[in-house]
């Protein structure tokens, strides 16, 4: 009876290192594998791309159009779809490291960088896409290139992680960058960019996006790398040189 | 005391490098594991070559600093820096041939899976957990949780750490029985009953309290 006990924790150990690599294992497959759908939307159109491949999903990227905010060559060979939530701490990051990439290599006209929006309403409630309406309202009310120019001084100023003070920052911005305030103040109760808003995150649940930052680099070959998260420059820069070469 | 035990066991190459190969390891894989679709069709491209790639998937490292918050990057680090611990001590352990190693054990797994589901940018959604959860629509109670859900990373590091005390007793044990080697039936026998203060008189030459307790006429 004794041994018999002893055999059974001898085998304790064997047992829970199986355990321990299928766990492992079926966490590298689950989480490499799966494009999980976001707690912020019941779109009927998503579920059909949760369910496809990655590829198929990536394929599902909107071309450019002409409600999209393009900074560089909007006919470059490389393109950059970005699906961003301004009061995420790491779409902060990457949006600090693609203007770096743009630094470097917009002005050869090779890279186009498309901003799409994806406020995590779930995470970020309110502010995320009130930040979004705004930063449509300034593209709509200032020069050709105010949207990125309210996006750069919004992502300067935040702090992120929903601790925005979108009643104090908001305006602030606006008042920069010579904005009508009254125009702005109602731009922003509107609506009236909602719609495009819902639209942009359909298309990035569309595309596999589970979070953000999500990001799909579209090569001069059509071929589609997904960015999951905040990648560092090296690692863009890199992927960017390979794919024009 | 568990320090000297550990140092001593890391000090051994073989098991040191186990540890610092397995921490290794366990820190690709969290890391590279929220960008594999991006490492599949980098591998999988001719527009790279094979230098090209190499430097690509090593400046995914970089992720660290950039996709990952700094409390989760040391949780991250440190989880799997104890696991590579763990597994030095439990080879070293395993190589003694003494059952019993349960606790240890299932501590040291429960402590690898817990940090991995925290392990991530878990207020925007990239790992194990997150990607878990929001196929429930639970993304919410995560974000409800005071650390956005690095609380698990967290948990995780800490039951890594209960684990490796536990295994480190163990081998202070094991060692300090007469030999400290296997039993000639040990893959069937129990191991004989552990007199520690018999152990002690071998291994320390100084007065042990509890031997001379036990030596009490």
């Amino acid at each position: 009876m004794q041994e018999r006990n002893v055999q059974g924790r001898n085998l304790a150990v064997p047992a829970a290192i199986v355990l321990a690599g299928a766990l492992i294992a079926g966490a590298v497959l689950y989480a490499g594998q799966s494009n999980p759908r976001p707690a912020t939307t019941d779109s009927p159109d998503d579920v059909p791309a949760a369910q496809g491949a990655a590829q198929q999903s990536l394929d599902r990227v909107r071309p450019i159009g002409e409600q999209d905010h393009v900074r560089g060559n909007a006919n470059a060979s490389v393109v950059i779809f970005e699906y961003s939530d301004f009061e995420c701490p790491f779409c902060k990051e990457l949006h600090a490291t693609l203007q770096r990439v743009m630094e470097n290599y917009g002005q050869s006209g090779d890279i186009a960088w498309v901003y799409r929006h994806f406020p995590l309403d779930v995470l970020h409630p309110v502010k995320a896409r009130k930040e979004a309406t705004a930063a449509e309202c300034a593209g709509e009310l200032g020069d050709t290139d105010a949207f990125w120019t309210y996006a750069d001084r919004f992502f300067e100023l935040t702090p992120s992680n929903n601790q925005t003070d979108v009643d104090r920052v908001l305006p602030q911005i606006a008042r920069e960058m010579g904005l009508d305030a009254a125009a702005f103040k109602a731009c922003l109760e509107s609506g009236k960019h909602d719609r495009r808003i819902e639209s942009d995150i359909a298309n990035a649940i569309a595309t596999g996006a589970g979070g953000t930052p999500w990001s799909i680099l579209v090569a001069p070959d059509g071929t589609k790398y997904p960015i999951n998260g905040a990648l560092p420059y090296t690692a863009l820069a890199q992927i960017i040189e390979s794919v024009r070469n | 005391m568990y320090w000297r035990t550990a140092a001593k066991v890391l000090g051994i190459p073989r098991y040191g490098g186990l540890a610092g190969a397995t921490a290794l390891v366990v820190l690709t894989l969290a890391v590279m594991v929220p960008h594999w679709s991006l490492i599949s069709t980098v591998l999988g491209s001719p527009s790279f070559s094979l230098s090209e790639k190499a430097i690509t998937l090593g400046s995914l490292y970089g992720t660290l600093g950039t996709s990952l918050s700094a409390l989760a990057t040391g949780s991250l680090t440190g989880s799997s820096a104890l696991f590579g611990v763990n597994s030095a001590l439990l080879a070293y352990f395993i190589s003694r041939r003494r059952p019993g190693t349960g606790t240890g054990v299932v501590a040291s797994v429960g402590g690898l899976v817990t940090g991995s589901l925290g392990v991530g940018c878990a207020a925007c959604g990239s790992l194990v957990l997150t990607t878990v959860l929001s196929f429930g629509g639970a993304g919410a109670a995560l974000a409800s949780l005071p650390l956005g859900g690095e609380e698990f990373g967290l948990i995780g590091f800490a039951l890594l750490g209960w684990s490796a005390i536990l295994l480190l007793r163990k081998v202070q044990n094991v060692d300090a029985l007469p030999g400290g080697a296997r039993h000639p039936n040990s893959s069937a026998c129990a191991a004989p009953p552990l007199d520690r203060s018999a152990a002690r008189r071998r291994v320390s030459p100084e007065p042990d309290e509890g031997a001379g307790q036990g030596n009490r006429p």
